[in-house]
């Protein structure tokens, strides 16, 4: 430092450490600055690609705005800044635009610049380049960021950009094999929420959807990723009618892996009871029955045993006196230390 | 601000490079301050005037750190 003037780098370093925590008290300001910045976009041929990251965290959390003239003229500069970028680029703006996203308001209440017609079109560019070209940290943050605007959107404002989400959402997991578990388990999060907020919107996708949580529910490399698929399983049975296709392979899922991968099927199969409730047919009911009592027959590693008398008995009322036949029975004729633990779990929900 | 004023400003900051750095923050908020005025002295002569202004004024900054000056403010804002 021999009295140089500060590089470029430490005034983007000031900058965002100065200028992003405020914003400027009055309005008009705000505004002018959102729509001097627009002007700059179309007319500048400056390489301000140095300062996007700061104005996508900018532009995005002044949709939040009180002020309509605010988050009109913020979302209209974000789309002006998104069409100048190359698509080369858009990628490496995915991480920051899903954390800005992501606290800007709260979720399950609209924020008022995203939920502007076609508002949504601004973030498709970034988040699709994020999902279907990016690197594992970019996809996994690409997955969220839908997530996080499903959870930010009116449903009015979200419908037209549900199928250009939910086909590349899809068409990743499906090639999901190749990916660590934190981006399967973003990618199935996204889904779960899209569920969860717009159940009749991704109804098309319902099938590909099932498919795509069974096969996750198999997932040999983490249970994290298992216990997620299991889950969204269970809230997509909550709209379907016909369910025992799924109970059926899920038992099937059950009998033919190792005890850890198939303690999710059981998982599975306990959501999706308790999601389908009596769309479960008799004979479906009958199978999972059959499943815990084999469990009792040999002996199985404690996850799949635990989850056995934990999850399934309580959705199936009828069960229970069966169980707890089958129970001491079991506990009887093995005395080793294992089973007492599986036996008094199994006692108390039997009293319950 | 008169329409000449604005007018003029448009025509010195084409002309005026890596000078036009220093005086940025200066110019552009006198600028911005008209339109954002929502008195009735403010005629639309000289808004389309003061518009014209800032547009030449944008597309005239040519280096880093005119550049950096005008994010600086913008962001500010």
């Amino acid at each position: 430092m021999d009295g140089e003037p500060l590089s470029v780098g430490i005034k983007v370093l000031l900058l965002i450490a100065i200028c992003n925590r405020v914003k400027h008290d009055a309005p008009e300001r705000r505004v002018s600055g959102s729509k001097l910045f627009k002007i700059f976009c179309e007319v500048s041929e400056l390489d301000a690609s140095l300062y996007r990251i700061d104005w996508v965290r900018q532009l995005v959390s002044s949709m939040d705005d009180s002020v309509e003239a605010v988050y009109v003229t913020a979302w209209n500069a974000f789309d002006t800044l998104v069409k100048s970028i190359p698509k080369d680029d858009l990628d490496a703006l995915v991480v920051p635009l899903r954390r800005t996203i992501e606290s800007t308001g709260v979720p399950g209440v609209p924020v008022p610049g995203f939920s502007l017609p076609k508002a949504i079109s601004a973030f498709v560019p970034i988040i699709i380049a994020g999902l279907t070209t990016g690197s594992n940290e970019q996809r996994e943050n690409a997955a969220y960021a839908i997530s996080d605007l499903v959870e930010r959107t009116s449903e009015d404002a979200i419908k037209p950009f549900v199928v250009p989400f939910t086909g590349p959402l899809i068409r990743v997991a499906t090639q999901a094999g190749t990916f660590p578990p934190a981006v399967k388990t973003a990618l199935l999060c996204a889904m779960e929420t899209m569920l969860l907020r717009i159940p009749a919107l991704v109804k098309p996708f319902f099938p590909q959807l099932q498919r795509t949580f069974v096969k996750s529910t198999s997932d040999p490399a983490s249970v994290v990723v298992r216990t997620k698929a299991a889950q969204a399983l269970g809230e997509l049975m909550k709209y379907q009618l016909r369910v025992d296709p799924v109970v059926t392979e899920l038992i099937a899922g059950a009998k033919s892996n190792n005890d850890v991968v198939a303690g999710s099927f059981v998982l599975a199969l306990s959501y999706v009871i308790k999601g389908a409730r009596e769309n479960v047919g008799e004979k479906a009911r009958e199978a999972s029955l059959e499943l815990v009592s084999d469990a009792f027959k040999e002996l199985h590693d404690g996850y799949f045993s635990n989850l056995c008398c934990a999850y399934l008995p309580p959705l199936i009322p009828r069960f229970r006196i069966l169980f707890a036949i089958h129970c001491c029975s079991f506990c009887r004729s093995l005395s080793i230390r294992e089973p007492y633990g599986f036996c008094y779990q199994a006692c108390i929900i039997v009293a319950r | 601000m008169t329409v000449f004023n604005a007018r003029a400003l448009a025509s010195l900051v084409t002309v005026a490079g890596s000078a036009l750095s220093k005086r940025l923050t200066v110019v552009l908020t006198a600028l911005v301050k008209i339109t954002e005025s929502t008195d009735d002295s403010t005629d639309d002569g000289l808004r389309t005037a003061v518009d014209e202004a800032v547009q030449a004024l944008l597309s005239s900054i040519s280096d880093a750190e005119g550049l950096n000056t005008l994010m600086l403010l913008l962001l500010g804002w």
